[in-house]
């Protein structure tokens, strides 16, 4: 039945409050608008206005392959997650996608595109990755159309990394092309069943041949052997170049000398924290960095008007500037100040016979005259650029286990030596 | 299985489970529960993670209504009767719940910031089931009254208690040295509990206004669940985007609903008969989002909050109880109705994770392993006080309810 309206002086009265309270509620409301704090309006639109482009995907790739990705579990209501030091994904009813940083959320993106781009998926919508951690077909197939044209694919898989794949590959021009790619697999390949017979070399194969160069069948130089355990297959060549290079590099040398590395943060970052500078990827225990409380995650800060943008620009201001001076760091949105302690320049002892001194890269010193490095015509001051393949700090010879027969690759003035140290 | 075929499936499996449940003659919302801990990611992950995300859409409707639903305890005739009592026994629950629960933390070696936003999460008790309970058992009594306004009132408090202690521990974090001022963050303290409380509240009140006067130019049951689904999806959509409560907002429509008209009040006894889907959906899925893995999680600290808060909800509520005037068995059992506990605790947890990430991870484990154990016998609980204050009535079919429901549309 339809209400009668009566028009009498309690209804029109009545009409009177109902339009009045209406009013005092829409004020509400574009009061409340209009004195949004910055803070809100800000993080409203970086979740749900951010746009990314190929090449902010593409450089995000890149830092997520570079560095270590972490998987955490257990921490919150979901599903899995898989997470770089900040950028992940969550699955779950209540937030779509979160952003990571030392395995807490930090930052709920709704709806955002990026995380799963970022790791080369186009399924729109969440993404499930229980089948890409399974898969060991995922690093390979986000590469391979725009990266890996040539089929001829080396592998080389750090076991103690655990979660590190460097895929390499030969290009039309002869060239070993390394692509990092990074993914989690609690099995990962095996030295055998990889593709290697395509990369035919001019020298016998075996564990023993780490260490040696690489030619392809024209005579083209491809790279060093680098080490494989467990089989007598070559699992990764690389560039001699590529190996002084990255040996010296700045990254190297934050790596060795103060144990941390870096990486710069990509625009797209920015946007979701706020900082420019440089992103802390990880941080070795017993170096200055850890001593100074640096954590993963960090976004270390300028200090001074110069931005610190890349590695090198840190390293410069590490070595330019006195250590003891504060660093500013932004941790988790505040802002704090971290001091290295006072450089202590006295060589450290390794147990392969000889000492060296992480302040200028890894410098030998103290070489043992009885030893294989010396007899092999390595002398105080040359630099040990890498251990059984991999980048030398001091964290890694710590690791490395005196009692098994270990390669090292030396650079003696401009020239690179490999010498097989055996126990 | 796509998303369509998910929905299907949960609300097929869902009436099974109402039907197995009740030979054992628990809640049909605790086998909801069940079937979506059942066939969610913990045990056989038959819906997958993506699915679960998109029809997260349905719980949001879900819980509009339910909130629409319970804000009709504020019909002013009627809380005229309870309203006092109410008031008086759920600010009681809410201070002791708070106090003793930030003395529990702190006793379990929790910093003083930890323990006072896990008592202010500790406070709330769960609309969705306890409401639910009283649905499936046709309730109605001083009690379920005394429950239905506490219920909403509580979790009013437990929003504004919360939005006020993270408020407090974010300036205090703040005086470690940041990048964003401290009294930005204080502004922001205070925007947010205003905002929270009274935006809610007007949005709600003007979309109540709406759905009452349009009311009363519909007459055909659809077209009534037409505008009543319409304004609660436009209720719930706006929250979000101008960032205020969903649930204040929703409680507001109900309440103004509720006393806007004789005809506007139509619209809860054709909601009531329309919306089981949307519950059904709404407890499978919030089943299948409890994680049984984070009952390894509990440990100490947990067990410690769910011992402390059912205590603290036995003797706030069986103390202040005493002194109201309901009935002696109505007193006696309405403890055992206010254990349910997830909800807003839910939300309120997550929103932690942007706004203290500092110190979100342990309390987000400590709340959500203990949600799990009260969301499974929170509705238990409350059907036993139920039926032990002699409030439950016999389910009508669903001849009898159109039956009855004929005359009123005349």
């Amino acid at each position: 039945m339809t209400p009668q309206i009566v028009k009498t002086p309690e209804a029109s009265a009545h009409r009177k409050r109902l339009i009045f309270s209406a009013a005092v509620a829409v004020l509400i409301l574009v009061l409340g608008t209009i004195f949004r704090p910055a803070s809100l309006r800000s993080s409203s639109t970086t979740e749900s206005e951010v746009t990314v482009s190929q090449a902010e995907i593409e450089q995000i790739r890149k830092i997520a392959s570079n560095s270590a990705i972490s998987f955490v579990t257990g921490r919150f209501a979901g599903a899995a997650q898989i997470v770089d030091p900040y950028l992940g994904v969550f699955l779950g009813s209540h937030i779509p996608f979160v952003a990571w940083k030392n395995g807490m959320a930090v930052s709920a993106i709704q709806s955002h595109p990026l995380p799963a781009e970022a790791f080369g998926i186009t399924s729109s919508g969440p993404v499930n990755m229980q089948p890409i951690l399974n898969s060991s077909a995922f690093p390979i197939a986000a590469f391979k159309s725009d990266q890996l044209a040539v089929p001829n694919i080396a592998l080389n898989w750090t076991p103690t990394d655990g979660a590190s794949v460097i895929l390499a590959t030969r290009s039309s021009e002869g060239k070993v092309i390394f692509v990092p790619g990074s993914f989690i697999d609690t099995a990962p390949f095996s030295c055998s069943g990889t593709p290697l017979e395509e990369l035919r070399t001019t020298i016998p194969v075996s564990t023993h041949s780490v260490g040696n160069v690489l030619f392809d069948t024209n005579g083209t130089l491809l790279g060093l052997v680098v080490s494989c355990r467990d089989s007598a297959a070559i699992i990764s060549a690389m560039d001699v170049d590529a190996i002084i290079a990255k040996a010296t590099s700045p990254e190297a040398t934050l790596r060795a000398s103060y144990g941390i590395a870096t990486s710069s943060i990509p625009q797209v970052s920015e946007k979701f924290f706020g900082a420019d500078g440089l992103l802390v990827t990880n941080v070795w225990k017993g170096l200055p960095a850890a001593d100074a409380g640096f954590l993963p995650g960090d976004v270390i800060l300028s200090p001074n008007k110069q931005p610190i943008a890349t590695s090198a620009s840190l390293l410069q201001l590490l070595q330019s500037a006195n250590t003891t001076a504060g660093i500013p760091v932004l941790r988790f949105g505040r802002r704090i100040t971290l001091r290295f302690p006072p450089a202590k320049d006295t060589s450290l002892p390794s147990a392969f016979g000889f000492d060296y001194r992480r302040q200028d890269g890894v410098t030998l010193e103290n070489l043992d005259v009885r030893g294989a490095l010396y007899a092999a015509g390595i002398r105080d001051g040359d630099k040990l650029l890498q251990a059984d393949g991999r980048v030398v700090s001091p964290v890694l010879l710590a690791r490395l286990a005196p009692s098994a027969p270990h390669y090292f690759t030396v650079q003696i003035g401009d020239r690179l030596k490999g010498v097989f140290v055996a126990p | 299985m796509n998303q369509l075929a998910s929905l299907g499936f949960i609300l097929l499996l869902a009436l099974v489970a109402g039907h197995l449940v009740k030979w054992v003659r628990v809640p049909e919302v605790t086998g909801y529960i069940l079937v979506g801990v059942l066939i969610g990611p913990s045990v056989l992950s038959l819906i997958s993670g993506a699915n679960l995300a998109a029809l997260g859409i349905f719980s949001d409707v879900a819980l509009g209504l339910i909130l629409f639903s319970i804000g009709s305890i504020f019909e002013f005739s009627k809380f005229r009767h309870i309203g006092r009592d109410v008031i008086r026994v759920t600010i009681t629950d809410a201070l002791a719940t708070f106090l003793v629960m930030l003395f529990a933390m702190k006793v379990a070696g929790q910093s003083w910031q930890a323990a006072s936003i896990i008592a202010a999460i500790a406070i709330e008790t769960a609309a969705a089931s306890t409401l639910m309970v009283i649905r499936e058992l046709n309730a109605e009594g001083p009690l379920t009254d005394a429950i239905t306004g506490t219920i909403a009132l509580n979790n009013v408090i437990c929003l504004t208690t919360f939005t006020l202690v993270v408020g407090f521990v974010r300036y205090s974090l703040s005086a470690n040295g940041t990048t964003i001022a401290g009294s930005a963050i204080a502004y922001e303290a205070v925007y947010r509990f205003f905002w929270q409380i009274l935006g809610s509240a007007a949005l709600g009140y003007l979309v109540g206004l709406l759905l009452g006067a349009w009311s009363e130019h519909v007459h055909e049951q659809g077209e009534v669940l037409i505008l009543l689904i319409g304004c609660i999806l436009l209720t719930v959509g706006l929250a979000l985007v101008l960032h205020l409560s969903t649930l204040v907002a929703s409680l507001a429509v109900g309440a103004t609903a509720a006393n806007y008209s004789e005809t506007s009040r139509r619209v809860f006894q054709i909601q009531s008969r329309t919306d089981p889907p949307f519950y059904a959906i709404f407890f499978v899925l919030a089943g299948a989002n409890l994680h049984l893995s984070l009952l390894k999680t509990l440990g100490i600290v947990g067990i410690f909050y769910f011992l402390a808060r059912g205590a603290s909800k036995v003797v706030s509520f069986s103390l202040s109880a005493r002194r109201t005037r309901l009935p002696q068995a109505a007193r006696s059992n309405f403890p055992y109705a206010m254990f349910a506990h997830a909800g807003l605790a839910i939300g309120l947890v997550l929103t932690l994770g942007r706004r203290l990430p500092e110190i979100a991870a342990p309390i987000t484990t400590i709340v959500l392993s203990s949600v799990l154990i009260y969301e499974l016998i929170g509705p238990l609980t409350t059907k036993f006080a139920l039926l032990r204050a002699g409030e439950a009535h016999k389910s009508p079919d669903i001849q009898s309810t159109e039956m009855a429901a004929e005359p009123r549309q005349s």
